[in-house]
């Protein structure tokens, strides 16, 4: 209900090799189409193109083949400058990025460079950081906090931007399970109030069990892209969460669980019936 | 080697106005030989507390007894280098820190700087190869072609050739996909068994420190909060959530289901078949005098 009927990003054909001299490709013939306000989960194996698909996405990477469209732009030199400020990446690893010398100076360093006023830059720091929980922390230096705290500064860093889509590429690694579902339901307020795009590269599975749509990767091609629900019972490689890991193995000793895939509270509701 | 905390504080760049407290009061051991999870949120000071084991910090006040190597605030063992030796830290994505041209140079540049002598490194090579299973054959190759999974394992066979009887990992699994994961965490705890290494596994999961550790201490706002036997501490719900940790999924399931069927069904170990099991025999029971 939330995904409106717009796309906001739109692949065709997208094709990319690292090595030129080499016939590997890391990514063959991708096509995707994101609508507006969609939660998307890219998953597949360590090398399977993921993290190579969303720097595609925020144009630091150039397509062999294929187009990428974001909001009806098509990508290419002259307009990824803007197309960034509309799709924002949340990498790995934020240390790489750190500028500023203080937390608030590093969220405010992107918005300098986009000539933003000092008063609105204020309030926009001041809001970016009380989305993550970190305001407490503005003056301090963020080569100093716990790896956790760093993901969420650079993502605060995203957030000022205020873009329509926001694409974490195993952002959420870092953080403890409490943080993450904490930073889970952030993304998820900002995407109801805001319309905000959520495309998120991740190897936990119930993270991924969260969005509206789940994309399966491996060796550069996308094998499945459906539903959680359809995902999980289809998919044998993937790890599932708990609950569906607990259902296939209630199956195999016979007992009469349903074919389909069940949350935890529905596994307990059925074992209560 | 037995690693001892007595009363540890310690506080980054003291008397300036970024003077930040990340330990206070931290006294535990380890003794020679066990499997130890250190637990706790981000910010709780576990990373502050491992960069102790091998003197990259010293205590502001307190002491450190890793073996025969003490730190304290005045005092750093002789030999620094013997206990950087002995206790081998594979850091949180540790394939940042290969550099070399191959495989086989960057896992040789570690012990070297120990003065191993050649032959002997020549003779560890193909053992941490083996032990973080790769094969012998990416020697020449250069670590930056590798895969993401393989080159954490290059990274963890660098440390594992100088030999140490202490292994501190921190979140070692961080970025790998979960058959990575599995064969990572697996690898270590058969190596754990194998060469009788104390293991300290720094991690979010509750999952892991569950399955692979024999003694948790859990970590809030730079103080211990807990320690004990996995099982004992993972079952305290309440006093866990207080310092913001949740349960293992296994044992919240559980809950759930004690709480909603109102019969006992305690954690004792069990994997996910073994509960499969239980429950259908449980579930069979319930037919049966339908």
């Amino acid at each position: 209900m939330l995904v409106a009927e717009k796309t906001i990003v739109e692949v065709d054909n997208l094709t990319f090799r690292y090595d030129l001299r080499k016939d590997d490709h890391t990514l063959s013939a991708i096509s995707i189409s994101i609508k507006q306000g969609e939660w998307v989960a890219i998953v597949g194996g360590n090398g399977s193109g993921k993290s190579t698909l969303v720097r595609l996405l925020a144009g630091l990477l150039k397509a062999e083949r294929g187009t990428i469209t974001i909001d009806g732009v098509r990508l290419n030199d002259e307009t990824k400058w803007d197309i960034r400020k509309k799709i924002g990446l949340v990498f790995q690893n934020p240390e790489n990025q750190f500028i500023g010398t203080t937390v608030q100076d590093d969220i405010a360093f992107g918005l300098e460079n986009n000539n933003i006023s000092y008063d609105e830059m204020k309030q926009t720091v001041d809001e970016a950081l009380k989305l993550v929980g970190m305001d407490s922390y503005r003056n301090q230096d963020p080569s100093r906090l716990s790896g956790g705290q760093k993901q969420r500064v650079a993502i605060a860093g995203i957030l000022a931007f205020k873009p329509n889509v926001i694409m974490l590429d195993e952002a959420l690694v870092m953080l403890d399970p409490r943080s993450r579902i904490q930073l889970l339901s952030t993304l998820k307020k900002l995407r109801e109030q805001n319309d905000i795009t959520i495309i998120s590269v991740t190897h936990d599975m119930n993270e991924a069990a969260l969005a509206d749509r789940i994309i399966v990767m491996d060796n550069g091609t996308i094998i499945q892209d459906g539903i959680p629900e359809q995902i999980f019972i289809n998919n044998d490689q993937l790890s599932p969460p708990f609950a569906e890991q607990l259902r296939r193995k209630l199956a195999e000793k016979g007992s009469a669980v349903p074919q389909s895939y069940m949350t935890e509270d529905e596994m307990v509701d059925w074992l209560c019936r | 080697m037995d690693i001892s905390f007595k009363n540890v504080s310690y506080t980054y760049q003291p008397n300036t106005p970024f003077e930040h407290r990340a330990l206070t009061d931290l006294s535990f051991t380890i003794p020679s030989g066990s499997f130890v999870a250190v637990v706790g949120h981000t910010g709780s000071g576990k990373s502050t507390l491992i960069q102790h084991l091998n003197g990259l910090l010293r205590p502001t006040a307190g002491e450190v007894q890793i073996g025969e190597f003490k730190l304290t605030a005045n005092e750093k063992p002789k030999d620094m280098k013997a206990l950087r030796k002995n206790v081998g830290v594979v850091f949180q994505y540790p394939e940042h820190q290969l550099f070399d041209e191959t495989v086989e140079k960057d896992i040789r540049f570690g012990p070297s700087n120990f003065d191993v002598p050649d032959n002997e490194i020549d003779k560890r090579i193909p053992e941490v190869m083996d032990a973080v299973h790769l094969s012998t054959a990416m020697l020449e190759r250069s670590p930056f072609d590798l895969s993401g999974g393989q080159m954490r394992r290059v990274a963890i066979a660098g440390v594992l050739a100088m030999d140490p009887s202490v292994v501190v990992l921190d979140e070692p699994t961080a970025g790998l996909d979960p058959k990575g994961q599995k064969q990572i965490m697996d690898m270590f705890h058969q190596l754990h068994k194998e060469k009788g290494l104390t293991t300290v596994l720094v991690t979010h999961s509750m999952e892991d420190a569950l399955h692979y550790a024999d003694h948790v201490i859990i970590m809030d706002h730079g103080t211990k909060y807990m320690e004990g036997n996995p099982t004992e501490v993972f079952t305290q719900k309440e006093k866990l959530q207080a310092a913001q940790l949740d349960l293992p999924e296994i044992i919240q399931f559980l809950r759930k289901i004690e709480e909603t069927f109102h019969i006992s069904l305690p954690y004792k170990g069990q994997t996910i078949p073994e509960l499969a099991a239980e429950l259908s025999l449980l579930l069979k029971g319930a037919d049966g005098y339908e």
